[in-house]
């Protein structure tokens, strides 16, 4: 058997078992950690996608991205996060659906940063596109926890409970 | 299998897990470009794909719609305009059924008008070409409960130009 074959069967083993089992503790720590990831990032799109406009807005007042890409970047974020969010709650492509969650946590945190290093008195919106929480050292703390969990999901071994396992049954 | 062999394979497992993480977000955003593509078309009051530089930069109350846009919208009949010039600045004309709410008289003309400005409507407001001032009315209208407005961008000259309808000013057609 060449060493390709089995590296490809080591992968559907790691998926099938991830899948076929909820994995003890560790599993159920991944499946907690995924429905509160998953959660955040679905209520946070909720109120960006109804009102693109504002979250246009929101982005513009980082002073970060260009004219030319803000208007691309409040109709996509809204959806990549919902997506994302409701990929990590049901566990589906969950290594994937981690990457995307930690790969956006991480664009936010460059983006309170960039913002407090500038003193911009503005508001993240993060959940909500009109008021909201001003932008604070508070708001990078949190997020840097919710990139740690972003990775544990991606890195864990097991998923716990997810979709795939019922289709599997 | 020799020690070799495994750390040969366990460098592959590691490469087929990596391939296999990317390779699920690029489905994940693929869902949500397809996602965010639909909905934005079906969205009556889309958000247009490149931002305006004079309603962010003037920070205007109200999103700017362009004449051809506005020119659609007056053809299709959902959307009601609003000429917020002061009287002595109307000599130009009117767009045809466009109500009048100007900042000096906004309560009184909004009362006028009362029975025609349901707040649920979408509403167009335009002046001479200066956005500042049309602004200023959209932000009073906000207050009102006013929350579907666009503000046409170039005014009533450009509409003009751009061969968009006008009725003469009253008193030339009295004439």
């Amino acid at each position: 058997m060449s060493e390709r074959v089995q590296a490809g069967e080591f992968a559907d083993r790691e998926t099938r078992r991830s899948t076929t089992a909820s994995g003890g503790i560790v599993g159920i720590l991944v499946l907690i950690t995924r429905l509160v990831v998953g959660g955040i990032f679905l209520y946070a799109s909720l109120d960006k996608i109804a009102h693109p406009d504002q979250f246009a807005t929101v982005i513009y007042n980082y002073r970060m991205i260009p004219l030319a890409a803000l208007h691309l970047m409040a109709l996509l974020l809204p959806w990549l996060e919902a997506v994302t969010g409701i990929c990590l709650v049901l566990g589906l492509w969950r290594r994937g659906a981690a990457l995307s969650a930690a790969a956006m946590t991480a664009v936010f945190i460059i983006a309170l940063a960039a913002a407090l290093a500038r003193d911009l008195d503005i508001s993240c919106g993060c959940f909500h596109t009109d008021g909201g929480h001003a932008v604070g050292r508070e708001l990078l703390i949190r997020d840097c926890f919710l990139l740690l969990a972003c990775l544990a999901i991606m890195l864990a071994r097991r998923g716990g409970w997810s979709l795939a396992m019922l289709w599997r049954r | 299998m020799g020690k070799e062999s495994v750390i040969a394979i366990t460098r592959q497992n590691r490469s087929a897990i990596v391939q296999r993480t990317v390779r699920e977000l690029a489905i994940v955003l693929g869902i949500a470009v397809i996602l965010a593509a639909a909905v934005w078309g079906l969205r009556p009051d889309r958000l247009p794909l490149r931002a305006n530089a004079e309603f962010y930069e003037q920070d205007l109350e109200a999103p700017l719609v362009t004449i051809d846009e506005a020119l659609v919208r007056y053809d299709e009949g959902r959307y009601l305009f609003v000429d917020t010039r002061e009287p002595d600045q109307t000599t130009e004309g009117y767009i045809p059924g466009a109500f009048a709410i100007r900042a000096d008289t906004f309560d009184d003309d909004l009362y006028d008008n009362q029975d025609f400005l349901d707040p649920g409507e979408h509403f167009i407001l335009y002046g001479r070409g200066n956005l500042l001032p049309v602004s200023a009315v959209a932000a009073r209208l906000i207050d009102r409960g006013y929350e579907n407005l666009a503000i046409l961008q170039g005014g009533l000259a450009a509409w003009r130009s751009a061969g968009g309808p006008v009725t003469a000013p009253r008193e030339q057609r009295d004439e």
